[in-house]
């Protein structure tokens, strides 16, 4: 048994269009950058096998300027969304768990089956919207 | 498992410039201190408000923030009615109107669609948020190596997040001399928790403060720059 995370995601949608969900091996993890002050993407090796292009996962969190207070909108230099979206990711990824499945939900929005909802309940509640780019 | 090498860049809250002339784009830069180094240092989507405060009275704007009183929470709106301007008014400024690059803001010229024409002495003040590729992470084993680019300097390399065949370059600048102690402070975080696996924060400059993974700075890090070979453009949405 090969003893890695695998990392899963789904966006809102049904599952049922191109790239509603994606799931990589969490060795494939290239790193993260922030985009923008509500998103931040993370990268893996291409499920292609060129080694030439990204996959990406945009996740879209808060932002603490969207604070409603005067003070909360333009003192916004200590924004951590984006190290807690990514601190929550690594330990997910890094979750050590013996003999288990090692099926890891980083976020999954997904509503159906209508009757069972998500396939999981964990994984990142910061995370407010997904976004997956397989090239 | 492996740990995570979490950066983030220099950025105080806010930075103030004092214009120098009349012309629209900044005579300086931003202060080193406030953004490390201002070369490259071209994000827009990373100044989330600007203000221009008149010196005298002297410049022309015709944009300024409203609040819309009739939302329970006020949210922002920029006019594009002419302002009045008067010694130390201050005029908030629509930052996804204007140009920057290089630490240096350009600002619209007053018109219907909004702007501020400057005057000598006006002081520009930005207020900086997390925008593109102001934090970012690396999981350890895409570390290829670091080296000394000067006495002051030094680079790491790590495989391109987008898989490019060039790397990703971090530049940190540190104070002389200093390279061996930039060196153990990346083993460190490489090495810690070899049983567990976490985000290890190295480098973090958020709020203009600078700390870093080994307490007291004993590296003397000023600022990190960072060059994915993706770019903006090159990233995968």
């Amino acid at each position: 048994m090969r003893e890695e995370n695998y990392l899963y995601f789904a966006n809102a949608g049904g599952n049922d269009t191109d790239k509603d969900m994606a799931m990589f091996p969490a060795s494939t993890f290239r790193g993260a950058v922030t985009m923008s002050s509500t998103t931040t993407e993370f990268f893996f090796a291409p499920q292609d096998g060129t080694g030439t292009t990204a996959n990406g996962v945009l996740l879209t969190h808060s932002d603490i300027a969207s604070g409603s207070s005067e003070t909360a909108t333009m003192v916004i230099g200590d924004n951590n969304q984006h190290k807690l979206v990514m601190e929550e990711f690594a330990q997910l990824a890094s979750g050590n768990r013996k003999n288990t499945t090692n099926f890891t939900v980083i976020r999954d929005l997904n509503t159906v089956p209508a009757n069972e909802g998500a396939i999981s309940a964990t994984g990142i509640s910061d995370v407010s919207a997904v976004a997956i780019t397989i090239d | 498992m492996e740990n995570y090498l979490y950066f983030r860049k220099l950025r105080t809250v806010k930075s103030t410039h004092e214009q120098d002339g009349t012309q629209q784009a900044m005579t300086a830069a931003f202060p080193a201190a406030d953004i490390g180094v201002a070369a490259n240092n071209d994000n827009l989507n990373e100044i989330a408000a600007i203000s221009v405060t008149s010196k005298d009275g002297g410049g022309t704007g015709h944009a300024s923030v409203l609040f819309d009183p009739t939302t329970i929470v006020p949210t922002l709106a920029y006019s594009t009615d002419a302002r009045a301007i008067a010694t130390g008014s201050v005029h908030w400024i629509e930052p996804s109107s204007q140009a920057y690059a290089n630490g240096i803001l350009t600002l619209d010229v007053h018109g219907t669609a909004g702007g501020y024409t400057l005057d000598d002495d006006d002081i520009i003040t930005v207020y900086w948020k997390t925008g593109l590729e102001t934090a970012f992470m690396y999981p350890v084993s895409a570390l290829k190596g670091m080296v000394a680019t000067d006495t002051n300097t030094t680079t790491l390399h790590f495989a391109s997040i987008v898989g490019s065949a060039t790397d990703d370059v971090v530049t940190i600048e540190h104070g002389n001399a200093k390279f061996e102690d930039v060196c153990k402070m990346i083993n460190d975080a490489c090495n810690a928790y070899p049983r567990d696996g976490r985000l290890i924060t190295v480098i973090d400059g958020a709020d203009g403060i600078m700390n870093t993974l080994h307490a007291g700075n004993p590296a003397g890090i000023t600022s990190i720059e960072y060059a994915p070979q993706g770019g903006a453009a090159g990233m995968a949405t």
